[in-house]
């Protein structure tokens, strides 16, 4: 018993002192009605509190006096309190219901800021926007920030880019790093596959648009997705949310948090999610690209003090699609003779598409399409309070599995009868920070970096009987042979071994009251280890062939122009030291205006996709690419015109030298194509957002970018698909028309980059009612609508007469009765328009002329309930 | 054994922290005590009467002690600056010692002090800088020239409460950046900021040695005479002796836009100690000599009715 006691007496005593400290208080509006859900945050912390079904609120304040509190909730003036002394008595916040925007909250910078006062453009998604808008996922998030663009034509090839920048476009290339950090409680997402995940318990999404570098501890040459999600909370709540729609889609997910005791809390969320296929296999009778989406995370929140937080988290998410089918979109004329078109082709294979329109959504497909995707981790993070800032530490190990089957012919020919790149990547991260307002001049962060990760690739690529004609490049009747092709391919072992440190610091230097300067450095090390092994097999064995020798040594010619071995190590290692400096000026509280120049670098590159072949050999001059060197200006100014309207501008101005680009080979051997430098890019545009509250019950939002996008040099870019076959007059023989050499390279120096639109924008709104009784609760009927819109873009690295994708614009909205706590219940629909749209137009391997598209989806529409407590 | 010992002694040790903890204010048992709350700006010139009274009377120990979340009515003399409820009023015994005044004032080094220190605030100026009024004709109200930041008390108190009701509001609404502290914290926070404007007793606005107003603090003058305009005669808050001598000399009910209320002290008419009534009896005699010193205007004569106090006292504990 006294043992017992010994234990419970100081703990009693040491919590009463704890919580005795809290500062506590309640909101209400002015009529003394409890406000729900405001945001109180300690201002240059990273503390705060949201006021409860009470309007209650409760939180540890920080050690020195005074601090600022700022306390926000949509439809109230933001309320400003400063603290010069702790008292027993609550404070007793009162906002004034104005019809004032309320201020969005981030932690870009690692500490609690209001998205206006920071000079960063950055564009901030509520996890309330995300639930309602069904933008379960970046795809559907990049249609409410038009700077956002992403490409998936599976969850490996995905790429996420902001103002066009960050991945090459086309397929992904484990020996790059992105240009976008995905952070996720500031845990760095290491592989772009995690961008196809749904969302599981989002609060808040802050995508920063520019380099970040001296930010984050993952460099960041092209912005940053910074994913907040909820915590768990010392207040016991849950949420519960399922969704109908239709195609069989089905969406539930879950969360339920609260105290376990004093000083522990957990939280643990879930989401599914179903969809039947979009697009119909005439051959199987199956309907693909469906959705089989299941993910989960727990967290366990350990404050043993109010200066300590310790926050254990673990989530695993797994993908098990029959999908990501592309359909033929086109076919383009090569250069190529007559007979290696595709029409001549499948004309001589009797074979014919199920569809000549895309938006049928018909295929034929003979492989299997599957995309598994398991993608998951444990992160530990620390945050101890220490003098006038917060040190924390995260440190992260996470996986990803990927095991898929493509049809990369997209035809329901055997060409290409196999083409799978399982990987297995793990990686390792440990972040280092200090963050806080150190005095009232200066605010900053401080912080080390380090990461090591592996990806090894175990992938097929093996022909099928239809082969020998895609690859047929002469008339010689051998080509017909039986079994030249079938079953031959290569099967690759591959790894990576990469690690990746940076030390680097921030400072906002607030010279005078309206005056910042905020410089910052970092230096940063990468290397990268690459091993590249793929071994041809199958297929005919032309030794055995009877026939005479010259025709055995034909034979084996024709099977290696198709797929070779192949094999090389290569490494790399570089490091760098960038800059940034941005001054700020608040010329007074509506003008916040700030001018950045910084330097970045994107990691040294390595192929790890096999590399074309010169000569019989593999060009292993081009295994290891340079890094990227990245030279970014900005202006920018955020206003509050008046009191209901945020508007800002900016402009920006970006030259890369040494871009990192994806070229597409026409060997098939090189699947995934190999990367390498252009010598030269440039990107500038300008991008207005803009929000207003023309009373509590009508809010708009909007966002419009421009974009110019374009290879300043790049002389040795691949030829877009019609050029394919493309020959000019062999040097060797000036005089001699006859004697011609294949292209292979094309100069587009001044031609646009893939993947942007000039303009895109999006236009939002909610109307929202004054409150009604729905089921005896006190409910809000809302409207609300989101529209999208990009103008045509090109989907070829290099540009293309035919691979382009016309300009499209999206709508979709909501419509049902919110409530804060108890049942919320809303129809909506996506793409309500019916638009038929490409995402994405790919070349089939082999280049013999068609290319497939990625199909936007087509109108979806269906219910959601919602229960809070 | 040794963790039995190692627990006791914790114990011990707990308890006498918490027992020393309660014991620390009668520090000298053998004397009688009178506790005094109330506002906190009024504590220097309740102190300074304090320190006279002990003079004379040097068995009584009389303090000043921070009010927390206790009743208020269970403190031995209430020093309150603004009218209490009908129903305490009852209760109590009040002397009405001495008024104060509240007056706008803006950091000097603000662009909103230097112009509207030439240009003074009218009623509805002050009115569209302090108060919140949804139903405001936007249209109707003057451009204010320079940005400013207001700040109030956040928690209920007795300034703010008399300057939002001079004006026909509440405290509550007055907009701004609160204060979670005292009226010395506005004060703190207006020179934190380059932008800062608030209201303040001259108490906390005026240096008591230099007479000057605190460093960094612009007085905004208002339109005293409610014309309209603001005159080079209303201009006058460089010296708090004349700023008194204007406020205690003009004419009842010709002063505009300056709020005036009273200081005072009261005791429970049934419960009272007779130390604390003994106490307010010597200030009622004695206190206004301090009144000036301090920032304070005397009483006006029909409301100090010091005779009134004197035979309450002379009935009690009899």
């Amino acid at each position: 018993m006294i043992r017992k006691l010994q234990i419970i007496l100081p703990l009693l005593l040491w919590t009463s002192i704890v919580f005795a400290q809290n500062v506590t208080g309640v909101v209400t509006d002015s009529q003394g009605a409890a406000v729900v859900g405001a945001t109180v945050v300690v201002k240059g912390t990273k503390i705060y509190a949201v006021s409860d079904a009470n309007g209650q609120f409760s939180f540890v304040p920080p050690k020195e006096l005074p601090f600022s509190v700022q306390i926000s909730s949509t439809g109230f003036k933001q309320q400003n309190v400063q603290i010069f002394e702790l008292s027993d008595e609550p404070l007793e916040i009162s906002l004034v219901d104005d019809n004032l925007l309320s201020s969005v909250v981030v932690t870009s910078r690692r500490r609690s800021e209001t998205a206006q006062d920071i000079p960063i453009p950055v564009s901030v998604v509520g996890g309330d926007l995300v639930e309602d808008a069904g933008a379960f996922n970046v795809n559907r998030v990049k249609e409410l920030i038009p700077s956002v663009q992403l490409y998936t034509s599976n969850p490996r090839n995905t790429g996420i880019n902001i103002r066009g920048l960050g991945s090459p476009f086309g397929l992904t290339n484990d020996g790059l790093d992105p240009g976008v950090g995905f952070y996720v409680d500031g845990v760095y997402y290491a592989r772009p596959a995690a961008a196809t995940l749904d969302f599981i318990d989002v609060e808040r999404i802050e995508v920063l648009r520019g380099p970040q570098g001296t930010l984050f501890g993952k460099n960041t040459t092209a912005g940053a997705f910074n994913i907040t999600t909820r915590k768990p909370s010392f207040e016991p709540g849950a949420n519960f949310e399922v969704s109908y729609g239709n195609y069989g889609y089905v969406q539930a997910k879950s969360s339920i948090t609260g105290p376990l005791s004093k000083t522990v809390a957990a939280r643990v969320s879930f989401s599914g999610t179903q969809r039947d296929g979009l697009i119909e296999n005439v051959k199987t009778g199956q309907y693909v690209n469906d959705i089989n989406n299941l993910g989960g995370r727990a967290q366990l929140l350990f404050k043993p003090s109010d200066k300590t937080s310790i926050l254990l988290a673990g989530d695993a998410s797994r993908q098990r699609p029959n999908g990501y089918a592309q359909v033929v979109a086109g076919v383009v004329t090569t250069q190529r003779p007559v007979y290696r078109q595709f029409n001549a082709i499948i004309a001589d294979l009797n074979y014919t598409l199920p569809s000549d329109n895309a938006f049928d959504r018909k295929i034929d497909h003979d492989t299997p399409w599957r995309s598994g995707n398991d993608l998951g981790g444990v992160s530990l993070n620390i945050d101890q309070k220490i003098g006038p800032g917060t040190l924390t530490s995260t440190t992260a190990w996470r996986y990803w599995n990927w095991d898929p089957s493509n049809d990369r012919d997209f035809t329901g020919l055997q060409a290409l009868a196999k083409s799978q790149n399982p990987a297995k990547h793990k990686n390792w991260s440990q972040e280092i920070r200090y963050a806080g307002e150190f005095n009232a001049h200066l605010s900053g962060v401080v912080g080390v970096f380090a990461m090591g990760q592996e990806v090894k690739i175990n992938g097929t690529e093996e022909s099928g009987i239809a082969q020998w004609r895609f690859s047929q490049s002469s008339t010689n009747a051998l080509w017909k042979t039986p079994g030249l092709f079938e079953g031959y391919g290569i099967s690759t072992q591959a790894s990576i071994k990469s690690v990746s440190a940076a030390a680097f610091a921030n400072v906002d230097w607030k010279v005078t009251e309206g005056l910042h300067i905020l410089p910052g450095i970092r230096f940063n090390y990468d290397k990268k280890d690459v091993n590249y092994n793929r071994t041809a097999y199958g297929g005919l064995d032309t030794a055995k062939y009877a026939g005479t020798k010259a025709q055995k040594t034909t034979l084996q010619g024709f099977k290696n122009g198709v797929y070779t071995s192949q094999s090389y190590t290569a490494n790399a290692d570089e490091n760098n030291f960038t800059y940034q400096l941005t001054v700020a000026y608040k010329a007074n509280k509506r003008v916040n205006a700030y001018a950045t120049y910084s330097t970045s670098y994107k990691p040294v590159g390595v192929n790890v996709a096999g590399l074309p072949t010169v000569n019989g050999a593999a060009a292993t001059d081009l295994a290891v690419i340079k890094p990227e060197d990245v030279k970014h200006i900005e202006f920018g100014v955020k206003t509050n015109p008046t009191d209901n309207v945020t508007l800002n501008v900016t402009f920006f101005n970006t030259d890369i030298k040494n871009y990192q680009t994806n070229v597409q080979s026409p060997e098939l051997g090189v699947n995934r194509g190999y990367i390498a430098n252009a010598e030269k890019v440039n990107v500038k545009g300008s991008e207005l957002d803009a929000s207003i509250r023309v009373n509590k019950n009508l809010s708009f939002f909007g966002a419009l970018t421009y974009t110019d996008a374009k290879y300043v040099t790049f002389t040795n870019a691949p030829l877009p698909l019609e050029e394919t076959g493309a020959v000019t007059q062999d040097p060797a023989f000036p005089n001699d028309p006859t004697k011609t050499v294949q292209l292979a390279f094309k100069d587009v120096s001044g031609g646009e980059l893939p993947g942007i639109s000039k303009w895109a924008g999006s236009f939002g709104g909610e109307i929202l009612s004054n409150p009604v009784t729905f089921f005896g609760q006190e409910s809000k009927i809302f409207l609300g609508f989101n529209a999208f819109y990009r103008s045509d873009f090109s989907s070829s690295p290099s540009p293309s007469a035919y691979l382009n994708i016309n300009g499209y614009a999206l709508v979709n909205a909501q419509l049902g009765f919110r409530a804060t706590t108890g049942l919320s219940f809303f129809v909506w629909s996506r793409n309500l328009t019916n638009k038929n749209y490409y995402e994405q137009l790919l070349v089939a391997g082999g280049n013999a002329g068609q290319y497939a598209g990625v199909l936007g989806d087509q109108r979806t529409y269906g219910v959601t309930l919602r229960y809070t407590y | 054994m040794i963790k039995r010992c190692i627990f006791f002694l914790f114990c011990v040790l707990t308890l006498t922290g918490v027992s020393a903890q309660n014991a620390a204010a009668p520090a000298q048992l053998s004397q009688k005590i009178v506790v005094i709350t109330g506002a906190r700006f009024s504590y220097k010139l309740v102190e300074k009467w304090i320190d006279r009274y002990s003079k004379v009377n040097p068995g009584v120990q009389v303090v000043v002690e921070y009010r927390g979340v206790t009743d208020p009515l269970k403190y031995d003399i209430l020093a309150e600056v603004y009218e209490q409820e009908a129903d305490i009023k009852k209760t109590r015994e009040y002397i009405n010692v001495a008024r104060y005044a509240v007056l706008p004032v803006a950091t000097s080094t603000s662009s909103f002090a230097r112009i509207y220190k030439e240009k003074g605030l009218d009623t509805d100026q002050i009115k569209q800088i302090f108060f919140t009024n949804l139903f405001a004709d936007k249209e109707k109200q003057k451009a204010l020239e320079a940005p400013f930041t207001v700040y109030t008390r956040l928690q209920k108190a007795g300034v703010p409460t008399v300057f939002a009701k001079y004006f026909d509001h509440k405290q509550n609404d007055i907009i701004g950046t609160g204060i979670a502290g005292a009226d010395t914290h506005l004060l703190k926070a207006l020179l934190r900021d380059t932008t800062g404007v608030t209201y303040l007793p001259l108490s906390l606005i005026y240096d008591e040695q230099t007479r000057k107003p605190v460093e960094g603090l612009t007085v905004l003058p208002v339109d005293l005479n409610g014309n309209g305009k603001v005159a080079d005669n209303e201009k006058f808050y460089e010296h708090l002796d004349v700023v008194i001598d204007r406020l205690e000399n003009a004419e009842a009910g010709t002063i505009k836009n300056v709020p005036l209320e009273y200081l005072h002290l009261s005791v429970d008419k049934n419960k009272a100690s007779e130390e604390a009534v003994r106490f307010l009896k010597w200030v009622n005699e004695n206190g206004q000599e301090d009144l000036h010193a301090f920032g304070y205007l005397k009483p006006e004569a029909k409301r100090f009715t010091k005779e009134k106090f004197n035979e309450f006292a002379s009935r009690y504990g009899k």
